[in-house]
């Protein structure tokens, strides 16, 4: 009896769950579109959209952003023709525009476009135009993105330094530039001038914090990208305040990332140019608190190779010639740290250097009486610093 | 037919009582851990509120077997009449019953809220519920020796799974995020207990499944093992969840632990992506706390009453279906989460303790060699 | 007030209660149909239009009756003759083509027509003719097998099997002589069970033969081969084995109470019998393992389980059978145990992807496109455009035809066999794929699919886990990730309740035990495998002294 029971019992299971097939979650995956980029910019109405507001079909709303989304593989079809879209059938991607107020109200408009509904899983890359930046805090126009259940927190947030629609657009034909762009962080071990990738999770636990932060700035020109400085984010506001340069950011790698390649340049005192590849570099930022007074100290080492050399006549490379480069190396190092540390503290006035890190860790007491006010604070406190390069080899080459 | 290695009675090994109650604990609360405990402590140290809680746990689990080995053979439905009288033990029975069917009532609730938002957006919940329900029905139809059997197939994975995808989670881990040590005193960590003591329901099976253990004398083994095991995982968890998010990052999230897992891509590797490996280990997870639960009430209703199992074992599922979807939402369902941890700390911290004691002193029970 | 539950909830709560409920009882009814077409299964008539006389003595009178129990059989032939120096008439009755004519001619007949009773001998039998048949067992026919009967319906039936009877004028008695001589098989490499290395030996279809395999595999008297005589209509011999100081005598006992519980007509196969003392009859996991191989029987027997042969099949049935041992091959183990352990971790893997991979791809393709990496699934969403099916039906599609192809791929003749196997798999997943039917993407899952579940070392086995694949695929295409989950947590509460003959299905892996693990993912060093399994409680514990 009880075994014919339980076979019942396992059967009913399996033909419930038939009968249960609905399929009320069940959507094709060709049945979707895949957006990979989303680009968010100030309001910039496409002519399609006039075009449809003159015949009244709008809905209320306030012309606050225009969101981009980068669609792949592009649909085919009639999908093609239908106005908003900027990209020509050879390109491997879609773009669509779309303005509103509020970023899902956007993308539920998409549906009454497309056959296709939208899904966020596969989104790589969030650009924000500073434009966008400098008037809505990005906790606002993050809001939708953070609670979102398809987005996943592994997202790239990058800032672009015109356009974000420009950002997500190329003339390379087979080419993504969601994904190009998601590709070029993993460049760090080339180039001290890309910042560690900040993901939508750190970016939360950064706006969390109330410390202010960087995001890798993307320039345009046209239609190719490079990345290029950062765009900085007050702590207080989350609102876009100024960019670093490129050479703000070597400075600032020295003593805020680890460092992983890159080449730092200089002129030999003959003038003919230099150039050092740190391979192994340590830093450590050292807070030190006397009484009321806060300081902090830099101690950089690293360690490379002398990878190019325009002397000419060729000088060998003696002890003392290498003992003399290093200097020129270390001078070149300290004139970026100056000017980076010049920037954020009496310039912008914020700390994007990590110098809160080190100070909650070390003086936690001390850093819950100054952490309300950390910004201003920061830009009043003495930093001193010191370099200590090491050329260890010359390549393949001896001489 | 009959089997050949059938004893008159189902009867588990040591290493399935330890595996029971550790497959147990390790129910809904691991998503949620990391965020109740850093709400309630705002430091990073809470890690090691878990440590303590831990070890109160396990005298807790120890007064638990104490108790149960007095009574050789019998569950605490069976036993606690001969130490408090009839009346008294038949409300903590009660009680107790409540509670277990409340639990399990709960573990489905959060179950499929998170797989209707994760998984199946769109698809109703009465349909992944009851899906559930009745493969856990044929599960507890099996008696206590098969879903203990169960367990142990589902542990390995669990426990598999589990490490692949959080020590993944290292490329975004961040010893920053957990210093400074004691950054902010010692008292954030003991406000940090009680939350984690509501994770760490579950070494209460214990009064149940003692009676069952082929070897009873084992049974501090046991208990030894199934707390110990899920006090790292939930430790691992919780490192590993505010190492990679900070504690910034964690109080915001509904569900830190699987943010954390979808925070971040292997590429190259075939999966890329885990938070799929998580949520398959989770729900079984969820299916064990749900059959055990389930199976505990409805044993103790049918030795309240002295009657077989299996009518008990139908009549909890509309029950449990109902009180699971008495909750509105989302917070109501945690809100009821919490009231029944609050509860469990007392129902089964503080009364084994004082059956304990009243039978150590009216010489109830026999006493363990 | 607002937390009382609504009218749609209670439903919801009423069906959840009533529809296993309602199962139940529909079982109770299946149950009772089931044990009543099983009582009234009535037993045979055991006369077949046979009455049982005794041999007369009378040689007329004995032949005529012979003749007409069987002599209407047109393979029956009767020979008659007179042996030489008597006036004795005497018949050999035989059946063509069972028998050895050339032992009939050189050993019955030669001795009674040319040697005849001796001289000395021929007055002393005139007043007692029992001493005749003493005579002629004892010095006159050279026959291994012989045996006196005297009645007609044990003689005729005798005949039946492939003896030679001898009637002999004035005796009382006839004598049936061993002189089977039934075709049969040589000893071959067994079909379903090829290794590259091991014995090449296969049972055949007949008993004497197999059992003389297992008793040849080498000396230990501690082999026991019990008979049993099974089936009403045609009686077939089964030879219970096992090792006498190993097994479980409890599990000698139940085997042998349900062989002897078996009541059907004919067990044609081995198969007959395994259903009829299975466990289990509605699951779909066999709970006997049934082999081609002598030495897989033979390693059976060492750890503690018993074997059931059956005349006329070269199957073997081996049990009690756990999960893990369908996975298992003797290769493992004469292979060593790296490589043994490496090709036995395979297994597990391809047995769940044979399982799992079509309701996996269901449920990342209909359900969780944002479970697939995104490369992957840019790749998909390419080659699926066009695709007119969701992809549950373009994979039950393809899943059916590779199961057509399968089935078809026995039936073909041996020389065009590979030939259509080639053609189906290829040109018509190559089809398929451009007639734009299914993707290509699907069509690797199948075929990793199918290849997988021929990795399964027993046949039977590979086709429920096929079977199950569907159900998974069913469970995929209503809730996707979960519910292969819910399938999976439905397949192992099946099989931890499910016992064959009293031993757990999924032991060894559950309880744990370290002893017996060191024979199931990993093949442990054969001498760090010194115990016999533990579960299935050997009276012998130690492989060795």
């Amino acid at each position: 009896m009880k075994r014919s029971l339980y076979f019942v019992l396992r059967i009913a299971a399996a033909i419930l769950l038939i009968l249960n097939t609905g399929c009320w979650s069940s959507n094709e995956i060709e049945d979707v579109s895949v957006y990979v980029g989303l680009g968010l910019d100030v309001a910039q109405v496409s002519e399609f959209e006039r075009g449809i507001e003159k015949q009244g079909a709008s809905y209320p709303r306030e012309k606050v952003l225009t969101a981009t989304v980068q669609i792949v593989p592009p649909i085919t079809g009639k999908g093609q023709k239908q106005g908003g879209s900027s990209s020509t059938p050879s390109e491997a991607y879609m773009n669509e525009k779309l303005t509103g107020d509020s970023i899902i109200q956007i993308f539920r408009q998409f549906s009454l476009r497309r056959d296709r509904p939208l899904i966020g899983h596969h989104l790589k890359v969030i650009v924000v135009s500073s434009e966008l930046a400098k008037r809505y805090s990005l906790e606002q126009i993050f809001d939708f993105i953070l609670r979102d259940n398809d987005i996943r927190p592994s997202c790239l947030v990058l800032v672009s330094h015109r356009n974000a629609f420009e950002a997500l657009s190329t003339n390379e034909p087979g080419e993504v530039p969601a994904l190009y762009l998601a590709g070029l962080v993993d460049n760090r071990y080339r180039s001290n001038k890309i910042i560690p990738p900040v993901t939508l999770i750190k970016l939360d636990s950064a706006m969390q914090s109330g410390s202010s932060f960087l995001l890798q700035n993307v320039v345009t020109a046209q239609n190719d990208h490079k990345f290029s400085g950062a765009g900085i984010f007050k702590g207080s506001t989350k609102k876009w305040v100024g960019e670093l340069s490129q050479l703000d950011l070597e400075g600032l790698s020295w003593f805020s990332f680890d460092v992983k390649g890159g080449a730092l340049k200089t002129y030999a005192p003959e003038g003919y140019s230099i150039t050092y590849e740190p391979k192994n570099s340590k830093s450590k930022i050292i807070p030190k608190v006397e009484g009321n007074d806060i300081s902090f100290h830099i101690k950089v080492s690293s360690e490379g190779r002398l990878i190019e050399d325009w002397s000419f006549p060729e000088i060998p490379s003696s002890g003392q010639y290498m003992r003399e480069l290093e200097k020129q190396f270390e001078k070149e190092a300290r004139k970026q740290i100056q000017q980076v540390l010049h920037k954020m503290q009496h310039v912008y006035r914020v700390d994007v250097g990590g110098f809160n890190k080190q100070l909650r860790i070390k003086y936690p007491k001390v850093w819950n009486k100054v952490k309300e006010d950390w910004d201003e604070t920061f830009s009043n406190i003495p930093i001193t610093y010191e370099i200590d390069m090491k050329i260890t080899d010359f390549g393949s080459s001896t001489d | 037919m009959s089997g050949i290695n059938n004893g008159p009675k189902d009867q588990i090994t040591t290493s399935q009582a330890a595996v029971m109650v550790i497959n147990y604990m390790l129910g809904a609360g691991i998503l949620t851990l990391p965020r109740t405990m850093v709400e309630a402590a705002k430091t990073s140290d809470v890690w090691m509120s878990i440590l303590i809680s831990g070890v109160i746990i396990l005298v807790a689990g120890w007064v638990i077997v104490k108790l149960c080995r007095r009574f050789q053979g019998k569950t605490v439905f069976q036993f606690m009449p001969e130490i408090t009288g009839k009346w008294i033990a038949f409300i903590i029975s009660m009680i107790i019953i409540t509670y277990f069917i409340t639990i399990s009532a709960f573990e489905i609730r959060i179950m499929a809220e998170v797989t209707g938002f994760y998984l199946l957006e769109g698809t109703p919940a009465w349909a992944i519920v009851m899906t559930f329900m009745w493969v856990g029905l044929y599960l507890i139809l099996g008696g206590i020796n098969c879903i203990a059997r169960l367990y142990e197939i589902i542990l390995p994975i669990t426990l598999v799974f589990f490490l692949i995808a959080i020590l993944l989670s290292s490329r975004i881990f961040d010893v920053n995020h957990l210093r400074p040590l004691l950054g902010s005193g010692i008292k954030p960590v003991l406000q940090g207990i009680k939350p984690s003591l509501l994770s760490f329901t579950g070494y209460e099976i214990m009064l149940v499944t003692t009676a069952f253990m082929k070897n009873p004398k084992k049974a501090n083994k046991a208990m030894m093992a199934g707390i110990v095991v899920p006090v790292i995982i939930y430790l691992i968890t919780v490192i590993m969840v505010i190492g990679g998010m900070s504690i910034n990052g964690v109080e915001k999230r509904t569900w830190p632990t699987l943010d954390l897992v979808r925070s971040f891509e292997v590429q190259g590797l075939f999966f890329e992506r885990f938070e799929s490996l998580l949520l398959v280990i989770w729900i079984m997870q969820i299916f064990s706390t749900f059959t055990v639960t389930h199976y505990a009430a409805s044993l103790g209703w049918s030795q309240l009453f002295k009657k077989n199992v299996r009518p008990f074992i139908f009549a909890m599922l509309p029950v449990i279906y109902l009180i699971a979807m008495i909750p509105k939402d989302i917070n109501e369902a945690f809100k009821l989460g919490d009231m029944f941890g609050n509860v469990s700390v007392y129902l089964f911290g503080g009364i084994p303790l004082i059956l304990l004691l009243i039978s150590i002193l009216l010489k109830k029970g026999a006493k363990p060699n | 007030m607002s937390y009382l539950p609504n009218w749609s909830l209670l439903v919801q709560a009423f069906l959840l209660l009533i529809i296993p409920i309602l199962l139940v009882l529909l079982s109770r009814v299946i149950r009772k149909s089931l044990k009543t077409s099983m009582d009234s299964h009535s037993k045979p008539e055991k006369e077949i239009g046979l009455t049982d006389v005794p041999i007369s003595g009378t040689y007329d009178s004995d032949i005529a009756s012979i003749r007409k129990a069987i002599g209407d059989q047109a393979d029956v032939w009767i020979r008659e003759m007179v042996i030489r120096g008597t006036e004795i008439r005497a018949a050999l009755v035989y059946v063509d083509g069972l028998t050895d004519n050339d032992l009939i001619d050189t050993h019955l007949i030669a001795p009674l027509i040319l040697r005849g009773v001796a001289e000395e001998h021929r007055t002393s039998f005139l007043d007692s003719p029992l001493s005749l048949s003493t005579y002629l067992m004892e010095q006159l026919i050279p026959v291994s097998e012989i045996k006196k009967v005297t009645g007609l319906q044990a003689f005729t039936e005798g005949i039946l099997f492939g003896k030679t009877g001898l009637l002999v004028e004035g005796l009382p008695e006839t004598l049936l002589i061993g002189s089977a001589n039934g075709k049969s098989r040589n000893v071959e490499e067994p079909m379903s069970e090829a290794l590259l290395r091991g014995p090449r030996t296969g049972f055949t279809e007949r008993l004497s033969d197999n059992t003389g395999l297992l008793r040849r595999h080498g000396q230990n008297e501690s082999l026991v081969l019990t008979k049993f005589e099974v089936g009403s209509r045609v009686k077939k011999s089964l030879v219970l084995a096992y090792m006498r100081d190993i097994v479980d005598p409890n599990l000698v006992d139940e085997v042998t109470l349900r062989i002897q519980n078996i009541d059907i007509d004919d067990p044609i196969e081995s198969g007959y019998i395994e259903q009829l003392i299975e466990d289990n009859v509605l699951s779909p996991f066999q709970q006997l393992q049934n082999t081609e191989r002598p030495d897989r029987v033979i390693a059976g027997l060492l750890e503690g389980r018993a074997a059931i042969l059956l005349d006329g099949t070269p199957f073997a049935l081996v049990l009690p059978v756990t999960f893990s041992m369908l996975l298992q091959s003797p290769e493992d183990y004469y292979e060593r145990w790296i490589p043994g352990s490496f090709i036995r971790f395979l297994r597990f893997f391809a047995a769940l992807l044979a399982l799992l991979a079509p309701a996996l791809y269901i449920s990342f393709i209909s359900f969780h496109p944002g479970l697939i990496p995104t490369k992957l699934a840019l790749s998909i969403i390419e080659t699926r455009q066009g695709v007119p099916f969701p992809s549950f039906i373009e994979a039950m599609i393809m899943e059916i035809s590779i199961e057509i192809l399968r089935e078809a791929g026995i039936r073909l003749p041996k020389p065009i066999g590979p030939a259509m196997g080639i053609v189906g798999g290829l040109i018509i997943g190559d089809a398929a794929v451009n007639a734009g039917i299914v993707s290509p993407f699907l069509v690797i899952v199948v075929a990793v699919t199918a290849i997988s579940s021929f990795t399964i070392p027993v046949y039977s086995a590979g086709i429920t886990l096929r079977i199950l694949r569907f159900t998974g695929m069913l469970c995929a295409a209503a809730l996707g990730l979960f519910g292969v989950v819910m399938f999976f947590l439905l397949i192992c509460s099946h099989l931890v309740r499910l016992k064959s003959f009293g031993v757990p299905y999924v032991s060894p892996i559950v309880p744990y035990g370290l002893s017996d693990w060191k024979d199931l993912f990993i093949r442990f060093p054969l001498k760090s495998m010194k115990k016999r399994p533990f579960m299935f409680n050997p009276k012998d514990k130690d492989r060795r002294n």
